[in-house]
């Protein structure tokens, strides 16, 4: 139909599936999010970790390289063993890049929305308020998840395609450990950076908000197990509770006095209040009571 | 440039048959509340029309109604259907029919025009490609096809108008929501919006409901109105209805002996009331009566008419009469 018709006509065409209508909106916004120089240069960043990691492993098991290096497998093996505690430093490491892409991006996720009355535009339409919520989800999972569990995934198959079958029955814990700990850690991330961008509308007062929050949990926690000698301060701090999950998935004995429960709670209570702040937050309009 | 203006109707257009068909909207009782406050009480009504307009002072429950009818805000007792699907177990099919064009400055900031209305048709399960070239038929309708790359942000309020009237119809609703259309336009984009939204009305292809507190949009656009006051329905008329039932009034401003020719209308059937302004005398005009016996008389009277205000019954006076009524039903 020509434009310069001014014509408007009824629309009787096919529609979308509606259960597949949240991925519009990360669609949209990786759109906007590709422009931007920084995040392509901070995200080949985010892939040296991983990529020197697989030339480690790649050189383990590759004889010719190993000579040329005048490296043995074993030397290389005593030096770097490729087992959890690998994995663990790079799940660490890339936990930590997730962190701070989660700190750039999430501020910025539904303030504009928010700002501009924006939200009355999407629940007009038949688009609930938890699509909208999980299509927001969706943007920063998706992002953190090609900084933290799908390279590490990448290397742990490249491991187990190199030491075989019998490596892989010895260290399955360790593909179940990268998947569950960094699912953990990117929903706690995105479910803090969405009520952040929820609750402080200007980019630079929300990424100071989620930095806060790091830095008085830890102090506060820190602050409460020494006056009170206890270790029940930590129940406040989300990262700490994250990490020790994280070392038990790993197979990392924990000491006595921080209980893993302990740890579940502290995640499961802090993403409870998340979404409850969202839902209660997240509206077309706001109520007046 | 001479360019076509063309309103393709796709969807059928009102008629008689559709008289068998559901209501657009059938208040059932509805009620709102929020908190202690009671915002809607005991709606009741079915609205059949092309063009509703829903008015009422501020405060009256306007912007509530529609919301609560978009499923912003949950009925607090009875229910609403629109095309006949229940508002409270049927929302997403309900807003699947709706087009809603917000009172308040709606937009997504660092969104282009086109953008944001493709964006809004891809949410309304339009496909990519379709969403793309509804976006720029729905912005060139409007009016702002040479404006569509620009940022929203950047618009003046006129075109941020426009912008949300295009995200409303680009999805070719069946039922369109205008809260205050003209809000904060000048003449000339206010002109443009009222003949817009006629030009939806007439094209068929969308019923609309409008809520606005100005009486002239209403009057201009719609041929049926709600009435609210203080969250109840006081009065659901059709306007061309009321006109035709409504007496006509004449302001007459003459020049000679004012008395005899009040003597005169009046020995004719005309009820009069004498002005402050002995050149003026106000006339009811009885249906029987035409204007030109007025003249008539004055000729015969040797009495000069200088002018003569006409109007008829106007909505005004519809909507002072449903204010008077403290809590009326319809």
């Amino acid at each position: 139909m020509a434009v310069y018709e001014h014509t408007y006509r009824a629309y009787d065409g096919a529609l979308t599936p509606p259960r597949t209508r949240f991925l519009i909106i990360p669609r949209y916004a990786y759109r906007h999010v590709l422009r931007s120089r920084f995040f392509i240069a901070y995200m080949i960043l985010c892939a040296f970790m991983p990529i020197s990691a697989a030339t480690l492993i790649y050189l383990r098991h590759n004889a010719t390289a190993l000579d040329m290096l005048h490296l043995t497998a074993s030397q290389l093996q005593t030096a770097l063993p490729i087992g959890a505690n690998f994995f663990r430093f790079l799940m660490t490491f890339q936990g930590t890049l997730a962190a701070l892409l989660a700190l750039f991006m999430g501020p910025s996720l539904l303030s504009p929305d928010l700002a501009n009355n924006g939200l009355a535009l999407y629940f007009a339409r038949p688009f609930s308020r938890w699509e909208y919520l999980f299509g927001k989800f969706c943007v920063l999972g998706i992002l953190l998840s090609l900084v933290s569990w799908v390279p590490l995934m990448l290397l742990f198959l490249l491991q187990v395609s190199l030491d075989g079958t019998s490596w892989l029955a010895e260290n399955y814990n360790i593909g179940v450990a990268i998947l569950l700990a960094s699912a953990l850690w990117i929903l706690v991330l995105t479910l803090m950076t969405m009520s952040a961008s929820v609750m402080i509308r200007r980019k630079a007062l929300a990424i100071g908000a989620v930095v806060g929050y790091f830095f008085v949990s830890w102090a506060m926690s820190g602050t409460i197990n020494v006056i009170n000698r206890t270790s029940w301060g930590d129940i406040i701090d989300v990262t700490k509770a994250c990490g020790r999950i994280s070392l038990y998935l790993f197979g990392v004995e924990l000491p006595d006095d921080y209980p893993i429960w302990r740890a579940w709670t502290t995640v499961i209570l802090f993403c409870g209040a998340c979404v409850w702040f969202l839902n209660r937050k997240v509206r077309a309009y706001q109520v007046v009571r | 440039m001479s360019q076509r203006r063309v309103i393709a109707v796709g969807a059928p257009a009102p008629s008689d048959s559709q008289d068998s068909a559901p209501p657009v909207i059938e208040l059932d009782g509805l009620g709102v509340r929020f908190g202690r406050r009671q915002i809607l009480t005991d709606l009741r009504s079915r609205m059949s029309g092309r063009a509703i307009g829903l008015l009422g002072p501020n405060g009256s429950g306007k912007t509530t109604l529609i919301h609560t009818l978009l499923g912003f805000h949950a009925p607090s007792s009875g229910t609403a259907r629109i095309f006949g699907r229940d508002i409270r177990t049927e929302a997403r099919a309900v807003r699947e029919r709706i087009g809603y064009m917000p009172e308040n400055e709606s937009f997504i900031a660092g969104m282009t025009a086109v953008g944001l209305v493709r964006y809004m048709a891809e949410l309304s399960g339009l496909p990519p490609r379709a969403a793309t070239e509804r976006a720029h038929e729905a912005l060139f309708y409007v009016g702002l096809g040479e404006a569509r790359y620009r940022k929203v942000e950047t618009f003046s309020l006129g075109m941020k108008q426009l912008v949300k009237l295009a995200q409303a119809i680009v999805h070719a609703p069946k039922l369109l929501f205008l809260d205050e259309p003209t809000n904060g336009l000048d003449p000339p984009a206010r002109q443009r919006m009222i003949r817009l939204i006629r030009e939806i009305r007439e094209g068929g292809i969308a019923r609309i409901i409008l809520s606005s507190h100005l009486l002239r949009d209403v009057e201009e656009c719609c041929e049926e109105v709600v009435i609210l006051k203080e969250g109840r329905l006081v009065t659901y008329a059709n306007l061309e209805e009321e006109r035709r039932g409504n007496r006509r009034f004449l302001l007459i401003e003459m020049r000679g002996d004012h008395a005899t020719f009040a003597d005169a209308i009046g020995r004719l059937g005309c009820e009069y009331a004498l002005q402050p302004d002995p050149r003026k005398i106000k006339v009811v005009l009885p249906p029987q009566i035409e204007i030109r016996d007025l003249y008539t008389i004055a000729a015969e009277q040797r009495v000069q008419i200088r002018r003569l205000d006409y109007r008829r019954d106007s909505l005004q006076d519809i909507f002072m009469k449903a204010m008077e009524t403290s809590h009326g039903g319809v």
